[in-house]
């Protein structure tokens, strides 16, 4: 194989690969890349960890086509260095790659295509959504997905959309992030899809989509589904497995409710947090009608306190929150006011954005007995 | 008058009684090992208060006949052997024929039994070892025996027993032992009317294991199989390492089918783990050693958990080697030749406590070696020598563990003291003799720094090797309060003296040492958060976990934990402790489960809290290769001083070497 290529263009495509590509050098075939020849006019990336695929496909000039195999992150770390320019790839015996740009030259060794995995087959994809859409569906629940490897079910976030419209949930447990669309911008989907889907797919599509405009396309089937965005396509192994019934946690019966500020509530939150236990991050909410009072403690280091003017009318309550939990949803919302909606000191609260622009967005959201 | 009189054999018999039956779960497995002996396929255990009030074992085993059935609970009277020659080929569980006649004496107990064919079966009673009642009476083939109101006539015994929840918890467990070691039997135990444990005749161990323990266990489990039949044939299951445990209340160990608590065996299982597990972390494991009768006297004690084997060293190898080999054949350790001889070499600790006829080839190999150093040693030093004596005399005195593994430490560091000799040639031979760490350790030869880096890593060998010969550790009680630092060697070494002589301090080591003290007592005082859930948890207990939870369900509340007992051994988990991640404060219930022998209350969030203080001291404790000021040293040693352990570092290695005046002064021929 034999080709020739921007720089730019291939730095772009490797830095989206490199996202896939085994980290953890299990097998050693899966820290490499897979470049082949498509036509006279284009190059197609495959990296696979097995459990996501991504393929990419970029303009080159093929001048033998053909295959080659070799290390992502090398590759990655060369054309990152290289000048502006183009660059060309010639294959070499015993699959080594040469790599030229204007004055520098590499060699590369390659392995044999063989030990390269297969790339999972898949249908074309069957249901449109809007980019933008499914793009603020993952920045507003992802923060919630659990980081402890042993909860398989949680690691992911539940999607399922259908012609009333698309929703994701995630959760670790301790809350729970769900956001809802109704309004899909017309194209009410022929299918139906109901997955759960890895963390680390849901990353690498942030990724995907940012410069990306208009629709992405979506498909699945029993283990995987796929997205196609722009030139890529990524396919994600789902994960097996039963997500639990956020229905029944959704809080019924919260009859107090308080609006925020939602910048002047997290700067509270942020600063009150620095005097939190480094390891609970315990901060109390003491509401009483006309205000709310944020505290916090530690033993050794001392304690913080502010105070926030609110138009709560209710009855005098204490509750215990993680800090941290607070900021991630203030963060993700957007919104200039948040409303707080909550029963006692030990039942779920929820939180949501007050004003509506199309998404059904709450946050679930258990406290701590402090 | 004559002060001496014979007691009557009903004294006897409650004295005995002390000996054999101990709390109700003694009584429960006298019981139990009766029908096992007796060929039972189905053996049910009801307990009620604890034990105390109500015990019954019921058996489809071959029975007894009228005779049998009164004689059975004279003392001495036992259908299992007649001679004393009989006793070298033991295979019944009992043999002493004392249990029955030493339960009678305590409590009131009535007998039923039927053998198969017979027309009528026979009911024995007797109250505090007092035949009141013998009549006849119908069952199926097989015996009951109902034990009420232990110990109604020995009321000081009475009250050494424990809570109901802890007598509980024995008997659960005992249970569990021996539906382990017998899967062909089909095990019932209720306790005031709640089923505990049911167990089918399994095919197998794993089955049996899998009806017990559930799938989670299992799947962590390797299978052992070694030895040989003539030593000690070893089969059963280890934990993965990944499964850690602070207590070794999951290590289940059974002798020719009978449950032993053996401290011979559980050491050469931890030695087995070595390097694999971290030192304070045990395996789970069940393992079955069948061992020929003429090897091993079960009638130690009459309890019976005790045994004593004529070979030891070789069982203790036999067990260690089968350990081993599971490990290294599921990926968890390479089995290296020199490994195996560095553990042999070390492998005369096994015999402690355990005086044994033939002495283990690993000691043998360890003496010559510290022999043929003190032939090719040049030098008037006579310390190596002299260390090593030391050792030998240690290692048959018994001692604690935490000792006996810094003896290990001691024997280690004087086995390779190539760097006395650098040109005889040993010094190509010791270090292959290390794993693979230590490796890195010696080979980087005598600067102390590097050696010291390494042997970092590795908490069971502390870096004094490097410093072999004269440089020693401290004892506390010499330590004096005026400690003057001079400077540094390397940036990592504070060099200071004292009236003794010159110290060398490891301000890494030294620093841990004052952050743990703060750190461990913050932690102590810390108070309980609780995070709720949003979706409570349910975790299916294991038998003696179930039993163990009522004893530990307030605790565990203490410490954030919210829970709630739904039915049978299934408990759902509300609201966990705040300050854990998620994931440890799993680990931390099973441990309290697990630890819950009333002693260890408490254990498992005090080593927690200890993990989480040594690592946090750990990462803030100034570095090697950085330069202190005057200030700073002072500092630092006087705080060193004032600490709960000054002169070992959190993960026990020690924090100040001395060369005293007299070996420099001897060094320089001035003595």
């Amino acid at each position: 194989m034999d080709f020739v290529i921007s720089k730019n263009a291939l730095q772009k495509e490797l830095g989206f690969v490199q996202g896939t590509v085994e980290k953890k050098n299990t097998i050693p075939a899966l820290s490499n890349i897979l470049i082949e020849s498509v036509g006279e006019g284009t190059i197609r990336i495959i990296g696979t960890d097995m459990d996501v695929t991504l393929r990419c496909e970029t303009e080159a000039e093929i001048k033998t086509p053909g295959w080659m195999c070799v290390s992502a992150r090398k590759l990655f770390e060369i054309t990152r260095v290289l000048p502006d320019s183009s660059v060309s790839f010639r294959k070499e015996e015993n699959n080594w790659v040469s790599v030229k740009c204007e004055r520098s030259s590499f060699r590369i060794a390659g392995i044999e295509r063989e030990s390269f995995p297969e790339v999972p087959s898949f249908k074309t994809a069957t249901v449109k959504l809007s980019a933008n859409i499914f793009k603020t569906f993952i920045d507003r629940t992802i923060f919630a997905i659990t980081l402890e490897e042993s909860r398989y079910t949680l690691s992911g976030a539940k999607f399922i959309l259908n012609n009333s419209g698309a929703k994701m949930v995630t959760t670790d447990g301790h809350r729970l992030a769900y956001i809802e669309r109704q309004d899909l911008g017309g194209n009410a989907p022929k299918e139906g899809i109901e997955a759960l889907i890895p963390r680390k797919t849901l990353a690498e599509l942030t990724k995907l989509m940012t410069s990306q405009e208009g629709e992405i396309g979506l498909g699945a089937d029993e283990n995987h589904i796929y997205f196609e965005v722009g030139p890529r396509l990524l396919i994600s192994r789902t994960l097996a497995g039963q997500f639990p019934n956020y229905e029944m946690v959704m809080p019924k019966g919260n009859d107090k409710r308080v609006e925020f500020d939602s910048v002047l509530l997290g700067q509270a939150i942020r600063r009150v947090a620095l005097m939190a236990d480094d390891r609970s991050h315990a901060v109390r909410f003491h509401l009483v009608p006309g205000s709310l009072h944020i505290s916090s403690q530690t033993a050794e280091e001392g304690e913080a306190r502010e105070t926030i003017a609110t138009e709560y009318n209710g009855g005098e309550i204490e509750i215990g929150f993680n800090a941290t939990y607070l900021q991630d949803f203030l963060n993700a919302m957007n919104d200039s006011a948040v409303a707080f909606e909550f029963k006692d000191g030990n039942s779920q609260a929820q939180l949501k954005p007050t004003s509506d622009d199309g998404y059904d967005y709450r946050y679930v959201i258990m406290p701590m007995r402090i | 008058m004559s002060k001496i009189r014979v007691l009557s054999d009903h004294v006897a018999n409650q004295i005995a009684a002390g000996e054999v039956v101990e709390r109700p779960a003694s009584v429960a497995k006298e019981l139990v090992e009766n029908s096992i002996d007796a060929g039972a396929r189905n053996i049910s255990v009801d307990v009620e208060a604890g034990g105390r009030r109500l015990l019954r074992v019921a058996d489809d085993g071959e029975g007894m006949t009228r005779d049998d059935a009164l004689l059975a609970f004279e003392r001495h009277a036992t259908s299992k052997i007649g001679a004393l020659e009989d006793l070298e080929r033991i295979r019944t569980l009992g043999f002493r024929g004392e249990a029955l006649a030493s339960i009678a004496s305590v409590a009131r107990v009535e007998l039923i039994t039927q053998i198969e064919g017979e027309a009528e079966g026979t009911r024995v009673l007797i109250e505090g070892g007092r035949m009141r009642d013998v009549s006849p009476t119908a069952r199926p083939r097989g015996t009951t025996i109902t034990v009420r109101d232990l110990f109604f006539n020995v009321p000081a015994r009475r009250k050494f027993l424990r809570s109901e929840a802890t007598e509980s918890y024995h008997l659960t467990n005992f249970v569990t032992h021996y539906a382990l070691a017998h899967p062909e039997i089909a095990f019932v135990l209720t306790n005031n009317g709640r089923e505990i444990l049911r167990s089918a005749p399994a095919a197998n161990l794993r089955e049996r294991a899998y009806q017990i323990f559930g799938a989670d266990f299992i799947e962590n489990l390797l299978e052992v199989g070694g030895g040989h039949e003539s030593v000690a044939s070893v089969r059963g299951y280890v934990s993965a390492p990944r499964e850690r445990r602070t207590s070794r209340d999951a290590q289940y160990l059974f002798v020719n089918g009978r449950f032993v608590r053996d401290r011979l065996i559980a050491r050469a299982l931890t030695e087995g783990f070595r390097t694999v597990l971290p030192q304070g972390v045990y395996p789970a494991a069940l393992l079955f050693l069948d061992v020929p009768t003429e090897e091993v006297d079960v009638n130690v004690h009459p309890a019976k958990t005790e045994v004593r084997f004529r070979r030891a060293a070789a069982v203790a190898d036999a067990v260690r080697d089968a350990v081993r080999g599971s490990l290294a054949s599921s990926g968890f350790l390479r089995l290296q030749e020199d490994v195996d001889e560095q553990v042999a070499e070390t492998g005369g600790a096994f015999d402690t406590g355990m005086p044994s006829p033939e002495t283990s080839p690993g000691r043998d190999s360890s003496r010559q070696s510290v022999e043929t150093r003190e032939q090719g040693e040049p030098r008037p030093f006579s310390q190596p020598a002299q260390g090593a004596t030391r050792v030998e005399a240690e290692v048959g005195a018994a001692r604690s563990e935490m000792e006996q593994l810094r003896q290990e430490v001691i024997e280690f560091i004087w086995s390779p003291t190539e760097e006395a000799t650098p040109e005889s040639g040993s010094q190509g031979e010791a270090p292959r003799e290390m794993t693979t760490n230590q490796h890195a350790a010696s080979s980087t030869d005598s600067s102390p720094a590097p050696a010291s880096q390494a042997g970092r890593q590795v908490a069971a060998f502390p870096p004094v090797g490097s410093a072999a010969g004269i440089v020693r550790s401290v004892a506390v009680e010499s330590l004096s309060p005026h400690i003057l630092p001079l400077g540094q060697l390397e940036d990592s070494f504070i060099i200071a003296t004292d009236p003794d002589g010159l110290l060398l301090i490891d301000q890494h080591a030294a620093h841990e040492r004052i952050l743990f003290d703060k750190y461990h007592e913050l932690e102590a005082a810390r108070r309980a958060e609780s995070q709720n859930l949003l979706i409570p948890e349910t975790f299916d207990l294991t038998p003696a976990q179930a039993a163990a939870f009522d004893i530990v369900a307030e605790e565990l509340e203490t410490y954030g934990f919210g829970l709630m007992r739904l039915s049978g051994r299934t408990i759902a988990v509300r609201a966990v402790p705040a300050d854990l991640p998620a994931g440890e404060a799993r680990n931390m219930l099973a441990e309290v489960l697990d630890a819950c022998d009333a002693e260890k209350r408490g254990a498992a969030r005090a080593s927690l809290h200890e993990q989480i203080a040594v690592s946090l001291s750990c990462r803030a404790a100034v570095k090697l290769n950085t330069p202190l000021s005057a200030e700073k040293m002072r500092w630092l040693i006087e705080r060193l001083l004032n600490t709960s352990s000054p002169t070992t570092c959190p993960h026990g290695r020690p924090t100040i070497l001395r060369l005293t005046r007299r070996d420099i002064e001897r060094g320089f021929h001035r003595r």
